[in-house]
């Protein structure tokens, strides 16, 4: 670490003049990118990825989903606010975005966002449901995709104004909706701590397998916030108000950060670790980590450069941002597509299927 | 890697106005088109025209699109529609004339694979598509002139891809019987074009009656792992040819597996005696006085067959990928890395390279197709 960024002297005058701070923030970077990172296996990476990073949130996500429960049925029972209840949703909602971008291993296996997060609704499908009444959560099984779920459930949350309680039938049926959303969190979680627990060096097939799947999803991930998310809306709104997935503003920027922080967790170093490294196996090795233990340190640089330019964006976000602001910003997600398609995941040996570079 | 590819195709060169085929007379030299064309840009994708002329090409109009195109028609009215790669979630129709755009966005539960081709009478399109809950492959039938779905069928199979009409009664099936390719290869809208157990792969040529999507016939290679994607219609032969892609798990196997299949309206056969082109074609075309060729840009090669199916040359271009062939002539036209080769007889063939100022640009990708601007009635 260059000891001059550690000077109260220097600190003060940076955050007086922009420009050093610019100065300083760049000799920092090169200072941090001297410092020797390991090179990473994959089975390293992915003890990492499962150990340390998805069964926390897979735990997180479980926990969230079983206070959505209780908190629907305290309000069945009048004893929860509507509001309480909606603030649940949030919650649990968020939980789920930060363990399933990018979506991989059990997520995938188990087609866990069709289960629980199919887009969009269908009004006509949900008030079938309800007229059917479902009792359980085999009778739930029965229900279509586009009925049950996160989406599913923030209709019937957000079609009561928030002071009045839910008539008793939907209250029922949204209760078993996010009974279904929790039993669903409870197999991931137990999913994913079997890939904690897995030894990654029994099979290099499988190892290279899910290595490969992570490189990809992540891109996935990526361009499922940017175009799915943010821009399609945009583009496909024709002059009415653009038809973001969730019900209101605050809800879709919550999302979005959710998703860009779990997807940024995973390509970014944090600050502290070019100083400390990860270490191999027992904690996350984002991309820019792999890049560099690979050698591969100018292109680090211009990957970590290209994501704090999406991640000032995403920081500067609000439920006022105005579109053209929302469509430059997706302008510079795409630079980091651009960039991964061609130069980083090559750099990690590991082909693309999700690709605008291949043929069909 | 980054892939380069192009796609040219050529119709109804009869209703053309002069400014849209140059040149005339076998072997004539320089032989020049106006094709409508999908390419990348760097990060910007587009649709466009563009000129070949004499030794060169460029490009003449264009216009920004969300997402990769692939599939193009070109209407009566030399109005062009597009469709989105798979999984695409747009269709849009664009007239070059007075750069006029009318877009489509399908329903977030389903997905565009690619293609799009209109009826005879041009009221109606059909679309391949992919059911997102049941990742089933969906025929979308669309009003031509708001590109609503009107009904929707099944294709009996996953991942369809390329279709076309017949233009003509073949084997006791009716002109205008819809032939579609189910590609067979599944996906899941969680992991978007990446293959997943392939094992399961279950590729088919199906017919389907334009009336009411009812199945009239379905045909499969006995090789699994052979994924069925684009077609072309000879005339001369009156079969379709097929367009393969391999996906084996042995690599050898997968290297050397048959680029064509040929269908005569009873059966479905793989080429035979082909040499190894790595196992995927990129576009297919008919021959002039009848056949296929297929593009093999992973061999940077154009593979010659016969009416039958039997191989009978390769014909070397680097990135060779996009097949356009003049109906009932004798040129056809293939876009390659970085040039446009025209053929106009065995052997004798032009090459048209970027002008100064196209090459002067960013690097321009073309992709798997593309088609004559002007009176076309083709897909590609």
């Amino acid at each position: 670490m260059n000891p001059l960024l550690s000077a109260p002297s220097f600190r003060a005058r940076a955050v007086r003049a922009p420009w050093l701070s610019a100065l300083l923030a760049a000799a920092a970077l090169t200072a941090q990118a001297q410092v020797a990172m390991p090179y990473y296996t994959a089975e390293q990476a992915l003890q990492g990825l499962y150990g340390r990073h998805e069964q926390p949130r897979a735990q997180a996500f479980h926990a969230e989903a079983r206070l959505l429960v209780q908190t629907a049925q305290a309000h069945c029972a009048q004893s929860a606010p509507l509001s309480a209840l909606r603030t649940q949703w949030q919650q649990t909602l968020l939980a789920w975005q930060a363990l399933a971008t990018p979506a991989i291993g059990p997520v995938v296996a188990r087609r866990s966002q069709r289960q629980i997060d199919f887009w969009p609704p269908r009004p006509a499908l949900l008030k079938k449901a309800l007229d059917r009444a479902p009792q359980s959560l085999a009778d739930l099984e029965r229900v279509g995709s586009p009925a049950k779920g996160f989406p599913a459930l923030e209709q019937l949350l957000w079609a009561t104004p928030p002071d009045a309680p839910l008539p008793a039938a939907t209250c029922a049926y949204a209760t078993l909706v996010a009974q279904g959303i929790e039993a669903e969190a409870a197999a991931l979680q137990t999913a994913f701590e079997a890939r904690a627990d897995k030894d990654w060096s029994d099979s290099a097939e499988d190892t290279g397998a899910a290595f490969a799947e992570w490189i990809n999803q992540w891109l996935g991930g990526l361009e499922r916030l940017r175009w799915a998310y943010i821009e399609k809306p945009l583009r496909s709104a024709n002059g009415r108000a653009p038809a973001f997935a969730r019900s209101t503003r605050e809800a879709d920027v919550a999302d979005w950060q959710a998703q860009w922080q779990s997807l940024r967790a995973q390509a970014r170093l944090a600050p502290g670790q070019y100083a400390t490294p990860p270490a191999p196996g027992e904690a996350l090795v984002p991309i820019e980590a792999l890049l560099m233990g690979k050698g591969q340190l100018a292109l680090a640089q211009r990957w970590a450069q290209a994501l704090d330019k999406v991640d000032a964006g995403f920081a500067a976000l609000s439920p006022q941002t105005p579109p053209q602001a929302l469509l430059a910003l997706a302008q510079q997600m795409k630079a980091v597509t651009v960039l991964y398609q061609n130069e980083v995941a090559g750099a990690l040996d590991v082909p693309l299927g999700f690709s605008d570079a291949d043929g069909d | 890697m980054i892939r380069r590819h192009s796609l040219l195709a050529l119709a109804a060169l009869g209703a053309m106005p002069a400014w849209a085929v140059r040149g005339s007379g076998p072997g004539a030299a320089p032989v020049g088109a106006t094709l409508a064309a999908a390419w990348q840009d760097g990060a910007q994708q587009h649709i466009g025209l563009i000129d070949v002329a004499g030794a060169h090409w460029s490009v003449r109009h264009h216009l920004a699109v969300p997402t990769r195109a692939h599939g193009l028609w070109v209407e009566p009215g030399g109005s062009v529609l597009a469709a989105a790669r798979r999984p695409g979630d747009w269709l849009l129709r664009w007239q070059p004339r007075d750069g006029t755009v009318q877009w489509h966005w399908i329903d977030d539960d389903r997905r565009f694979n690619g293609h799009v081709i209109a009826s005879t009478d041009g009221t109606t399109l059909w679309t391949t598509e992919t059911d997102l809950d049941t990742t089933q492959g969906r025929l979308g039938v669309r009003n031509a002139r708001s590109l609503e779905k009107t009904a929707e069928w099944a294709t009996a199979g996953r991942d369809p891809h390329a279709l076309l009409a017949l233009p003509e009664a073949v084997a006791g099936l009716p002109a205008g019987t819809l032939i579609v390719a189910n590609g067979g290869i599944p996906t899941l809208p969680e992991t978007g074009r990446a293959k997943r157990d392939l094992g399961r792969m279950d590729a088919s040529l199906v017919a389907l009656d334009p009336a009411d999507g009812q199945l009239l016939g379905q045909w499969r290679l006995d090789d699994p792992y052979l994924s069925i994607r684009h077609l072309a219609w000879d005339p001369v032969s009156r079969r379709v040819g097929v367009a393969l892609q391999a996906e084996h798990p042995d690599a050898t196997a997968k290297a050397a597996a048959p680029v064509l299949a040929v269908w005569d309206g009873r059966a479905l056969r793989a080429a035979e005696q082909q040499p190894v082109v790595q196992g995927y074609g990129g576009d297919i075309c008919a021959r002039p006085g009848g056949g296929f060729v297929v593009s093999c840009p992973r061999a940077d090669t154009l593979a010659l067959f016969d009416a039958q199916g039997r191989w009978q040359a390769l014909h070397p271009h680097r990135q060779a990928y996009a097949l356009a062939a003049q109906p009932l002539g004798q040129r056809w036209w293939n876009g390659g890395e970085r040039d446009v080769m025209t053929t106009t007889a065995p052997g004798q063939s032009s090459v048209a390279t970027p002008t100064p100022d196209t090459a002067a640009g960013a690097r321009l990708q073309l992709d798997n197709h593309w088609l004559a601007w002007a009176s076309g009635r083709r897909s590609a």
